[in-house]
């Protein structure tokens, strides 16, 4: 079943590890799922499942073994070079477990990073930074403080802003909230979600059932494959 | 935010780290300056000292030196030859021989000098120097100056004339003054002026005109012949022509050249270790820096990852690192090249010193020390163009030191290096 409205498309996508003593682990084993557009999608399972290298791959930090995917009509698998340097700067967003913001460079200059990766002009890059910076809810008194500064829920919010700065169709999280108590996680979560009524896709990847239940769609994982759906396609 | 905005943030971050790194370097490329210095200022000096005295070539009768060895006189017939030798400039002659009458009483005692003293109060013998009346800077054995205190010196058409300029020392020791005569193998010289050469040998010499050493001291031919040829580049030819007429065997022939190799080794020598000096100098700034790069690079291997997740190309990355690196290099060239203004001449001085203990004929007196002392010492001079030099090296060692990061930063993989906090 496909339909143009699938933003993601993911075919029998393959990754091999070798580990120790030469043997082949498959972190991902023939996963096929498709994504909608504007939905966030939590892919759940425990510790080791594959979680983080489907995100991986569909992101293009790492390369699949095998099988395809497509994103917004691009077909990461395949791209190299200009083009993936091209697709992470602009296609897709990640926000990562430990934030993992430039430490020397405070809330604004982080949110600023990416849109001056495209060669954006200085006062663009900051107008916008700024106003996404409101958006995610960090207070202009924020702006101008160095990550060190800042609590973990804020540095996570600095780094969705981040990750939204160059307008991606698909947000990839990394156990966002991995890192945060209850509470602000459930504030990061919501903002998340919140990204879906601008048309974005946001891939979650987690181990927490609130989490999950607060996404449109769940894909369970474990030993690298999809073993459930909900709600089914 | 531009590129070089967020390498001097990086650098600022490690205001520790980043100082030790700038000073070792600094170090490093002011140590490579001096010597760049010095080993221009040596080159400067052995250059200027070439051209100097670099055309004048002696002959003297084979084996001698001084007033010792040698086979007697160079034959006044050959002698005249010399200056119909193609290049030539000028001939001086002079001759060196003692006085051993009774008319003078030597103004230097053999015990004062440190000597074994002899029964009876033995005396020096005086020496007596035939100058060239033309000669216009007399200068005796021992290069002592002729520096007239009374009187005159020769006049062009006094070769042969019965006239005299006499050491201060021998003036004073014998009562001669200006107009006084002394019986001088049978013949009464006038004493026409009296000189202060600044060294008690030198004060105790009778100085006449060539022709008349010959006359009264029944001397055939002269002991030493200056030859000055017209340009540097001619000296060997005038070498070959004055060895045609006085072959190995009868008479040493020696060039400026030589001696100013012989006694400008402690600056040669100063020149070879600052040469020396400069490369350890560069390759200790070029490890250093390198590095310092690589544990950079390796510290921030996260941060590589974060800008590759985020689209941030190898080449924007490496830019940066690069950028880092010669803001690192050009604030320790720019220290560097400061220090050179208050050190290369101490460092020129502390080489030429070096050099001389390696050579024993420098500035040990003798012959030829009084142009020792001239050259022996270099001028270390420190022009603004040190700078510009100091900004060469920055950008070579960054440029260098660079390939490493931009190799390193392409091979992280953002999805390894950020897997684990």
């Amino acid at each position: 079943m496909s339909d143009n409205r699938d933003v993601v498309i993911v075919e029998g996508l393959v990754k091999h590890f070798v580990g120790s003593g030469s043997t082949t682990v498959a972190a991902v084993d023939g996963v096929s799922f498709r994504l909608p557009r504007g939905k966030m999608i939590a892919v759940k399972g425990p510790s080791g499942c594959g979680k983080t290298t489907l995100l991986n791959l569909i992101g293009a930090l790492d390369k699949p073994t095998a099988g395809t995917i497509v994103v917004d009509g691009i077909k990461v698998s395949e791209i190299s070079g200009r083009d993936e340097i091209e697709y992470r700067l602009k296609k897709v967003g990640f926000v990562f477990q430990y934030y993992y913001l430039i430490p020397n460079l405070t809330a604004l200059e982080n949110v600023m990073l990416p849109m001056d990766l495209t060669g954006l002009k200085r006062n663009e890059q900051e107008a916008r930074a700024r106003q996404l910076l409101e958006r995610v809810g960090l207070g202009a008194g924020h702006h101008a403080r160095r990550p060190a500064k800042l609590s973990g829920g804020e540095q996570q919010r600095v780094a969705i802003a981040r990750a939204l700065a160059n307008a991606p169709a698909i947000i990839l999280a990394d156990e966002p909230t991995g890192n945060l108590d209850s509470k602000t996680g459930r504030r990061i979560v919501e903002l998340l979600h919140s990204l879906t009524r601008e048309g974005r896709t946001v891939l979650v990847a987690t181990h927490d059932a609130d989490i999950a239940a607060r996404a449109d769609i769940i894909l369970e994982m474990n030993d690298g494959k999809i073993v459930g759906q909900s709600p089914a396609s | 935010m531009s590129v070089v905005r967020r390498a001097i943030r990086n650098l600022i971050r490690s205001p520790f780290r980043t100082g030790a790194i700038v000073a070792i370097l600094a170090i490093s490329i002011g140590l490579a300056l001096i010597m760049v210095t010095v080993h221009g200022a040596t080159e400067n000096q052995l250059g200027a000292i070439g051209t100097q005295i670099g055309t004048d070539i002696t002959v003297r009768p084979a084996g001698r030196f001084g007033m010792m060895g040698g086979n007697g006189t160079l034959v006044q017939e050959d002698v005249d030859k010399l200056s119909d030798i193609p290049h030539v400039v000028s001939v001086q002659e002079s001759i060196q021989t003692q006085y051993t009458g009774d008319g003078l009483e030597s103004a230097v005692d053999q015990g004062a000098q440190g000597g074994s003293p002899f029964p009876g109060r033995f005396r020096m013998g005086i020496m007596v120097m035939g100058l060239d009346v033309a000669t216009e800077t007399p200068t005796l054995m021992g290069n002592a100056r002729v520096n007239l205190v009374e009187g005159r010196y020769f006049a062009i058409d006094e070769n042969d004339a019965d006239v005299m300029v006499v050491g201060k020392a021998l003036a004073d020791k014998n009562g001669l003054t200006i107009g006084s005569k002394v019986d001088i193998n049978g013949t009464q010289v006038e004493v026409i002026g009296i000189y202060d050469s600044g060294q008690l040998f030198g004060n105790n010499m009778l100085v006449m005109p060539v022709g008349t050493v010959q006359r009264l001291f029944d001397v055939g031919g002269v002991t030493s012949v200056t030859v000055q040829a017209d340009d540097v580049k001619n000296v060997d030819a005038v070498v070959n022509g004055i060895r045609e007429i006085f072959p190995e065997g009868v008479a040493d022939v020696t060039t400026a050249q030589d001696m100013y190799q012989r006694i400008n080794s402690s600056v040669a020598n100063a020149q070879s270790t600052s040469q020396m000096a400069m490369i350890v100098a560069f390759i200790v700034a070029a490890v250093v820096i390198l590095v310092s790069v690589v544990l950079m690079v390796r510290q921030r291997v996260k941060e590589i990852g974060i800008l590759k997740a985020i689209g941030a190309s190898d080449r924007q990355i490496g830019l940066q690192f690069g950028m880092e690196t010669l803001a690192v290099s050009v604030a320790a060239a720019i220290i560097g090249a400061l220090l050179t203004f208050p050190l290369a001449q101490k460092v020129g001085d502390l080489l030429v010193s070096v050099g001389n203990t390696q050579a024993p004929m420098v500035g040990r007196g003798g012959f030829g020390s009084g142009l020792v002392s001239r050259v022996a010492g270099i001028n270390v001079a420190v022009s603004p163009e040190v700078f510009l030099y100091a900004l060469g090296i920055a950008i070579a060692l960054a440029v260098v030191a660079s390939i490493l990061p931009a190799w390193y930063v392409s091979r992280v993989k953002p999805a390894e290096v950020l897997r684990y906090e």
